[in-house]
């Protein structure tokens, strides 16, 4: 069963997330689309987002 | 060493007059009428020399014996004791070759013989019965097979002999073995053949994860009602499985799918791409690391 949601991503830095877990994180220039069941957090910077991830105590991906 | 004491005339240590004075021999008497020490008593011939150095060991009565003889003198002790005095023993020697210690109380192995034939591997064929330890006449010990020897028993194991196969798949697979083996075995009559033993393999135990194969790749269509499905990473794989008799079927392995979604940000393809914001030039699909996927410009 496709549970998987269609979310639009702002134009910045998203971050994958799955159980406290950072599946990966990418720039998207132009903004982008996802259909996914992962959480997606998305900052401006890659910066940014690190520090969301850290604040969050979401491990970066290896 | 014997004593001997030399008496003036008339004196008479035992009570009375024996005219001329002379020597006694043994036993010479003294004060209460014990012999004087060191007044020998009795010689013995042929015993055992109680000597600290001169004992061999007894495998079969784990104890030390004697390994030489002597003649050896009883004396007094001059209080109406005596000893044996193996210091001043004589004629000592070796036990004789083939003097008897003891008998075996258990079966001793032996008669080995090579098996299989050519192999250089000897095994005892049988046991003595009664078998005896003796002295070999230069201080040690010999054990002889005089005693009453038997053959083991027909089928008795000798060595594990090779296990019986199984080409997975046949007939031009691996030869496997297949749980069932036999072993060397003792005939009864001093000679040898083989006996199987084991047991087949259990139904559904896989023969060897090695012969895992992919029947399948698990696909996800990108994107939904698209119609066009992608490889996601995941596979199903058929193994071979022992059929408890032997043989073996085929059978999917336990837990399929195997293996791992296609790790985040792996490139899926650039087909239908929709546009997105003010470019669409250069968009494709990723995956997300979960079966999942985004669209993102290439990097």
């Amino acid at each position: 069963m496709n549970t998987r949601k269609d979310i639009t991503i702002e134009k910045g830095w998203s971050a994958f997330v799955k159980d406290s877990e950072c599946l990966g994180i990418t720039e998207f220039k132009s903004g982008g689309k996802a259909h996914t069941l992962l959480e997606v957090i998305t900052k401006p910077t890659q910066a940014e987002l690190k520090a969301e991830l850290k604040a969050r105590k979401i491990s970066l991906p290896v | 060493m014997a004593v001997r004491l030399k008496f003036a005339n008339d004196l008479n240590i035992f009570g009375s007059s024996r005219g001329a004075g002379g020597f006694l021999s043994t036993p010479v008497l003294i004060g209460g009428g014990y012999p004087a020490y060191g007044t020998v008593l009795s010689t013995a011939y042929g015993v055992d020399y109680e000597d600290g150095s001169s004992q061999v060991y007894s495998g079969i009565l784990a104890s030390w014996f004697y390994s030489k003889t002597c003649d050896v003198d009883t004396k007094a002790d001059g209080s109406g004791g005596s000893f044996v005095d193996f210091g001043s023993a004589s004629n000592i020697q070796f036990k004789a070759n083939g003097t008897f210690v003891a008998t075996s109380s258990e079966d001793i192995a032996g008669n080995a013989q090579e098996v299989p034939f050519g192999s250089s591997n000897y095994y005892n064929s049988g046991s003595y019965s009664d078998r005896n330890e003796v002295h070999n006449g230069s201080g040690n010990i010999d054990t002889v097979g005089t005693g009453t020897f038997t053959l083991f028993l027909n089928g008795t194991v000798i060595v594990f002999a090779y296990n019986e196969e199984t080409y997975v798949p046949s007939p031009n697979g691996t030869a496997y073995a297949n749980g069932q083996y036999s072993n060397y075995v003792w005939d009864g009559n001093g000679g040898y053949g083989t006996a199987g033993d084991g047991s087949y393999y259990s139904n559904g135990t896989e023969v060897d994860s090695g012969l895992r194969y992919t029947t399948s790749n698990e696909q996800t269509e990108v994107p939904p009602a698209s119609g066009v499905y992608y490889d996601n990473g995941k596979f199903n794989q058929d193994t071979y499985l022992w059929n408890g008799s032997g043989g073996y079927t085929g059978g999917g392995v336990a837990g399929n799918p195997q293996g791992s979604f296609f790790p985040f940000g792996q490139f899926i393809t650039d087909n239908d791409c929709p546009t997105i914001g003010v470019s669409g030039v250069g968009l494709g699909y990723f995956w997300d690391g979960n079966n999942g996927w985004y669209i993102a410009s290439y990097p």
